[in-house]
């Protein structure tokens, strides 16, 4: 620094302007703000673009194989669509039991269709 | 001080809100800066920009015993001359004869500060720079010399005949 000076215009100059101060426009924070982000937040940011972009292309790849798929099946009148049937655990005792109930139905409806033996009985007494 | 100290801390974790409040608590007096180095209000704002962006990244490194105003004063002076001498300052050698009649006091004392850098602004480049760096700043010519990758004696030159320019334009606006 220089040594106290004893000229008074760089004095008057200074006391001028030393603490001018002016506003600046409105919109530079946002540019500083920006700019002065931590560079390792621009960092994942810069990777989290990098990283969507990539699923963007996995993502559309992986639709375009789901609607091949689909569009290559053979064309079937099939309600379920031809898909395999599956059965449970539980399936065979229950066509188990329906397959009683349809016997005794059976043997009931033999049953009431058969003539009547005890009215001749009824008769003879 | 402690919130002083406190808005510091959390403008270097990154919090956006206390860079903030740092921001508007000094950038009219960093822009008054900008405004005397720069040609006009374009360039004092990307001054500024610049300025600042340096500032917040450099804060971890500023000591908390030290003036923060100096010190961000520094960083904007030093990126207005390296903008400055990115657009090749020049040093001019001519000079206008001397043509005031009135005492310093009565020159400088009847302009405003905005008048006053209104002037500055219309000086050329070379006149300005040293102007401000020796008379407002308060570097001496040695160190003006090698900030700038001048000789000193250029700086001593410059900045007498900035004197005789400003004088000058100054007693042409003051003149009845």
């Amino acid at each position: 620094m220089k040594p106290q000076s004893t000229d008074s215009f760089e004095d008057l100059l200074k006391g001028k302007l030393d603490n001018f101060s002016a506003e600046p426009p409105a919109n530079l924070w946002p540019k500083i703000e920006r700019e002065s982000s931590p560079l390792k937040q621009r960092f994942l940011a810069k990777k989290l673009n990098t990283n969507l972009h990539w699923l963007n292309l996995a993502a559309t790849f992986l639709l375009l194989i789901v609607a091949l798929f689909f569009w290559f099946q053979p064309k079937t009148n099939n309600e379920n669509w031809g898909l395999p049937k599956f059965q449970t655990p539980l399936e065979p005792k229950l066509k188990g039991i329906q397959d009683s109930i349809d016997s005794l139905r059976h043997s009931w409806q033999q049953h009431k269709n058969q003539p009547s033996k005890r009215k001749p009985n009824h008769e003879n007494q | 001080m402690t919130q002083g100290f406190d808005l510091l801390q959390s403008c270097i974790a990154g919090d956006s809100r206390a860079q903030f409040q740092f921001y508007s608590q000094y950038c009219a007096k960093l822009y008054g800066v900008c405004l005397r180095y720069a040609r006009d209000e374009a360039e004092a704002k990307d001054m500024l920009q610049e300025g600042f962006i340096k500032i917040f990244r450099e804060l971890a490194s500023f000591r908390a015993e030290g003036n923060i105003e100096a010190w961000m004063r520094k960083i904007i002076v030093n990126t207005a001359l390296s903008r400055l001498r990115k657009k090749n300052l020049q040093f001019l050698p001519y000079v206008e004869p001397p043509s005031f009649i009135y005492s310093d006091e009565e020159i400088i004392g009847a302009i405003s500060a905005e008048e006053l850098i209104a002037v500055l602004n219309q000086m050329p480049q070379g006149y300005r720079t040293v102007l401000n760096l020796y008379a407002i700043e308060g570097y001496s010519h040695a160190e003006i010399a090698e900030m700038l990758d001048i000789n000193e004696g250029t700086s001593r030159s410059q900045y007498a005949r900035a004197k005789i320019v400003l004088k000058n334009r100054l007693t042409q606006i003051n003149r009845p």
